[in-house]
């Protein structure tokens, strides 16, 4: 597989009134042809900086950048030709036009030849599912149909790589579905994808790699599984009780990030992280306050291993 | 026949600009402009007397105009902020100069047909006769205006990205054009610093030269005609210099315009 991002010691300071602040310290990372990279932090972690950085849209304070071999700063026209990008919600769009001639419009911008403009137009429609609505305003659209003219708008240069920056923010389920789904099949023709999203399930369904970024410095990189495993160490239980007296479960210091979901009283569904992994000490401990009708260990989640690895950041 | 539907100036248009109904245009381009030439004439007429009427009709039918240029051409700047549509346009492989210009062919040719009707709503109202013996000279001063004031509101385009309140940008910068380019007065009944000025700014030479077609006033026309010109050639590489730099900062900064 041929390296298509190449990141080396990338930092990233901005002037601010009260001073310098980084938002990017030292990060390093590389993303192989074809593959769906996912870049998850919490917000002012430094994702977007990194996304802009590499879409040539902002220069780095120190480091380097290559993308497709081309250096960020000194070659960013070669770059632009074989890239696109998406940033989630409404805007972005002449609300005015229609999708066709919105595509049009960024044709002419992407210097597609008129004659073929209208079969690539076509095929780019029918492929986010936006065809039968070719000529409809796009302010009579809804969010998931602008974020697939987006994701439309950004496959006119036929590029190698697409940046999706929180595609799916704001979408109800089935219009999220359908644009995993068009990022699926892009995947599949080759094209390399760099995500960011808030969504851990989508993160996890969609990324061959990914990497956690805390504090502009990237904190874990890997495959999905490889980032669960990280937290192996966890113990996360979910139990059913019958409880009397929760107030004096909550006041209970063995029970760490507890959570507690009410069925019906005195019924309770609780979910809490603690240092010791025997499933039956801690039905044992927990009899003590309750009746426990059923305890599991959790298998770890990517959104349970995020949580842990950003804690410090959450706590803040 | 000659416009192409899909093309970036035809879109654009439908885009952003302001203007799209007939009723709108009427009002805006016809009876508008109507209403701005009434009150200066009557002002001028009230103050200084009808001799002095033609002359400030004359200086205020070039300002109308620039004024039309510019306040549309900032409007599509406007809207494609409000959009977030600028960054797209600007991250695409045309050469952003080239976007820009094609987006301000629309108000081109908007001020150009305020020109036109203006120069119509002169004659009918105030015995503004337009002096067909010196048809040459009014069309070159049209062509030379405009190119100027084009040239300019790309300037003052560019520069209104760094404002966050551009609409009061823009409101001062045409009171001071209303001031210093002899609109309603000659500049040289400024001090001569100002006057200076003013021989910097757009419109004041072709202000002068319109007045001298119509025989209002006495000067050389090809030669403030050039004046101008070079101006308007001065205006449009300090566009494409700011434009260029502009494009650089951003990169460095993070940031193009402020947010509005």
């Amino acid at each position: 597989m041929s390296k298509i991002i190449e990141v080396n010691g990338l930092s990233r300071t901005y002037k601010l009134k009260e001073g310098l602040k980084t938002a990017l310290d030292n990060v390093s990372f590389e993303v192989e042809k074809g593959e769906v990279f996912g870049l998850l932090g919490p917000n002012g972690a430094g994702k977007t900086t990194t996304i802009k950085i590499l879409t040539t849209l902002l220069l780095p304070t120190s480091g380097e950048v290559k993308i497709f071999g081309y250096d960020v700063v000194s070659d960013s026209n070669k770059i632009r030709d074989k890239i696109n990008f998406v940033y989630g919600g409404e805007k972005g769009v002449y609300g005015r036009l229609t999708a066709k001639e919105y595509m049009h419009y960024f044709c002419t911008l992407y210097k597609i030849k008129n004659n073929n403009q209208n079969d690539l137009i076509n095929n780019l429609l029918t492929l986010v599912q936006l065809h039968e609505a070719e000529n409809q305003k796009i302010h009579t659209f809804s969010k998931g149909m602008i974020q697939r003219l987006h994701i439309a708008r950004c496959l006119i240069n036929n590029p190698q790589l697409i940046f999706l920056d929180e595609p799916t923010i704001g979408l109800d389920p089935l219009g999220a579905k359908l644009l995993r789904d068009i990022v699926k099949q892009l995947s599949e023709k080759g094209i390399t994808i760099i995500l960011t999203t808030h969504y851990m399930q989508e993160a996890d369904e969609l990324c061959d790699r990914i990497a956690f970024i805390r504090g502009g410095k990237i904190t874990l990189i890997g495959k999905p599984d490889y980032i669960k495993k990280s937290c192996n160490n966890l113990n996360l239980f979910e139990a059913t009780l019958s409880i009397n007296d929760i107030e004096k479960l909550q006041k209970e210091n063995f029970f760490r990030n507890l959570s507690i979901k009410t069925i019906k009283e005195p019924y309770y569904i609780i979910n809490f992280e603690a240092n010791e992994a025997d499933i039956e000490f801690i039905m044992k401990y927990l009899s003590n306050f309750a009746e426990v009708l059923d305890i599991k260990k959790k298998e770890i989640s990517l959104e349970d291993a995020y949580i842990f690895h950003m804690r410090e950041v959450i706590n803040k | 026949m000659f416009i192409n539907k899909y093309g970036l100036t035809t879109l654009s248009y439908k885009a952003v600009y302001s203007y799209q109904s007939i009723k709108l245009f009427i009002l805006f381009r016809i009876v508008d402009p109507f209403m701005h030439y009434i009150f200066f004439a009557t002002l001028a007429s009230a103050l200084v007397g009808t001799s002095y009427l033609k002359f400030v009709v004359l200086g205020n039918i070039v300002y109308y105009t620039c004024q039309t240029m510019m306040i549309n051409f900032i409007n599509m700047f406007r809207m494609e902020r409000r959009y977030g549509t600028l960054e797209l346009n600007i991250a695409s492989p045309t050469n952003t100069l080239y976007v820009i210009i094609k987006k301000g062919i629309v108000p081109l040719l908007d001020s150009l047909f305020v020109f036109l009707i203006s120069i119509i709503l002169g004659g009918i109202l105030f015995d503004l006769n337009l002096p067909i013996n010196n048809i040459v000279n009014i069309i070159f001063l049209c062509l030379v205006t405009m190119f100027t004031m084009f040239c300019f509101s790309l300037l003052f385009a560019c520069i209104s990205l760094v404002f966050s309140n551009v609409n009061l940008f823009l409101n001062i910068t045409l009171a001071f054009l209303q001031i210093f380019c002899g609109v309603n007065f000659g500049v040289n009944k400024l001090p001569e610093v100002l006057e200076f000025i003013s021989r910097l700014l757009p419109l004041t030479h072709s202000i002068e030269a319109l007045r001298t077609i119509y025989r209002i006033t006495k000067y050389e026309v090809t030669s403030l005609l050039l004046k101008e010109l070079t101006l308007g050639f001065c205006y449009l590489i300090l566009s494409l210099i700011l434009v260029i730099s502009m494009e650089k900062l951003a990169r460095k900064n993070g940031e193009l315009f402020k947010d509005i």
